[in-house]
């Protein structure tokens, strides 16, 4: 087994009132163990709707029409219902962009994470509590007893952030799926978040699939990254090739942009 | 000197509960004193919740401020809410989505009483040329257009009235990068032409550098750090505005 995520030849469809959208065009790219992977692109690229396809997360207009998504050997499209489900959320993981709108607001943190622990690992009560615990500390949250207690709405973005990613890792996951995880958060906070995600990627030892529109994240993150555009991946390459080299016109354009008022 | 912005506040009460006395209370702004030059351009950078965003309002006079005054010299300034224009940070939220562009364009000129009917009609495929979108916008909804074009839509309509002045509230932020290059371009082009003034509030640090002639970095209501943009980013003094370029340049 080569690739730990390799997806072929992907296509996604979306239906809106009958005319059918292309959003995603024969796409192909892997993920290796350990490795962490950038999908770069601007908004409306198809980015966000790859992510959501490898375990068929699709909002219900958008619908897989053809491709192959084998993870660590298993072919995801063919699978029963409860055993993807199995697979989501346990062997890989999602981190979105607003944690604030995808926790839920009416469970404290430590109820929320705990879900996690209790569903996926068969914790009971008191164990979970103390893996809660020790996930909080683990995202570096400095009074993670207190922490425990609150609802989402009483933490800040980062903060939100840091729980989300907690949940996220509670399970182990092999492969955590990250898609623009730090694009709310102040650069100060987004800087935090990004130094924390590479510990633990060191210490837990997962691949990254990383989503972002950001290049300069890019740059800093990626041992390999695709470039999307209206669809499909233009280009593919390690963050020196395609910022050294790019080769695709919509590379160029990216990168000149970036030049001028992405970096200082 | 064109704005002169004096020890302004905005103080807000945090309420324990009704007909309860405020507990305490948050200074979103706090003391803020500066001034801008006439066809300058003031870069004011921070994060969320330092304060940006409540002393545009301020300028604007869209809030009242707790203390302190905002003044714009009466001899250039003569119509304020013609002279003094604003662009908002999201172009999803701040165009009617039940009004035509070309309703949307004209209602500044028939409020200051500038162009009506066929004249206005004119003046709108002007403003629309002006940043770059097509005359057959005119007839379409905001909902069938990009964010980007959105924000060209806010833009033209800032500019209806000839404005002087133009507060521009981190007008790039939710849009891509080449199109974030594309507008500011355009900004840069409107102000040599048109003689504006622009207060260009950001989190983004690059853009920033490359528009603005003065920074006022705030944090948490007040000015931390104040100076032309070379001496900010050669030379920053104070630790928030190190970190802040620390992170910008990682």
């Amino acid at each position: 087994m080569k690739h730990l995520l390799a997806i072929s030849n992907l296509a996604v469809d979306i239906d809106i009132k009958g005319s059918i959208l292309h959003a995603v065009k024969n796409v192909s790219f892997t993920v290796g163990i350990n490795e962490t992977v950038v999908i770069a692109g601007e908004s409306g690229s198809g980015k966000t709707i790859t992510a959501l396809a490898v375990t068929d997360l699709l909002p219900s207009p958008a619908r897989i029409i053809s491709g192959d998504i084998f993870f660590k050997g298993e072919d995801l499209r063919n699978l029963s219902a409860a055993r993807l489900r199995a697979i989501r959320g346990k062997d890989i993981s999602y981190v979105f962009q607003e944690p604030g709108s995808y926790l839920n607001p009416v469970l404290t943190v430590g109820a929320q994470i705990g879900e996690s622990v209790t569903y996926h690992q068969g914790l009971s009560r008191v164990p979970a509590r103390a893996a809660v615990i020790e996930l909080l500390r683990r995202v570096k949250i400095s009074d993670p007893q207190v922490v425990y207690a609150k609802y989402p709405f009483q933490l800040s973005g980062g903060m939100n952030q840091r729980v989300f990613m907690a949940m996220a890792l509670a399970s182990r996951p092999a492969l955590l799926i990250a898609d623009e995880p730090t694009t709310a958060l102040d650069v100060t906070i987004e800087a935090e978040i990004l130094a924390l995600l590479g510990e633990l990627k060191a210490e837990l030892g997962f691949s990254l699939l990383f989503i972002t529109h950001n290049l300069s994240i890019a740059k800093r993150i990626a041992q390999r990254m695709y470039i999307m555009y209206q669809g499909r991946i233009v280009e593919e390459g390690s963050a020196d090739q395609i910022f050294g080299v790019p080769q695709h016109a919509h590379t160029r354009e990216l990168l000149a942009a970036y030049d001028r008022i992405g970096k200082l | 000197m064109l704005i002169r912005v004096d020890n302004l506040s905005k103080i807000y009460p945090i309420e324990r509960g009704w007909f309860r006395p405020a507990c305490a209370a948050i200074a979103a702004v706090d003391s803020v004193s500066f001034e801008v030059e006439k066809e300058a351009t003031l870069g004011i950078v921070g994060e969320s919740g330092s304060g940006k965003t409540t002393l545009a309002k301020m300028l604007l006079n869209l809030i009242m401020p707790t203390q302190g005054a905002v003044i714009f010299d009466p001899a250039y300034v003569t119509n304020f809410r013609k002279d003094v224009q604003i662009v908002f940070q999201n172009p999803y939220a701040s165009l009617n989505p039940k009004m035509r562009i070309g309703q949307i364009l004209s209602e500044p000129l028939i409020i200051h009483k500038i162009a009506v009917k066929d004249e206005a009609e004119q003046r709108c495929r002007e403003l629309l040329q002006l940043v770059g979108l097509d005359e057959t916008a005119l007839s379409r909804y905001p909902g069938q257009f990009s964010g980007g074009q959105r924000q060209r839509i806010c833009l033209a309509r800032a500019l209806a009235c000839g404005p002087k002045v133009l507060v521009l509230d981190e007008p790039l932020s939710s849009l891509d990068l080449t199109v974030q290059a594309t507008l500011l371009e355009l900004l840069l082009q409107l102000k040599l032409t048109m003689g504006l003034t622009y207060i260009f509030i950001s989190h983004n640090l690059a853009v920033i550098k490359h528009i603005a002639d003065s920074v006022l970095v705030m944090r948490e209501g007040k000015i931390v750090e104040r100076g032309s943009a070379d001496q900010i980013f050669a030379v920053a003094r104070h630790p928030y505005t190190q970190r802040l370029l620390a992170a910008a340049r990682a």
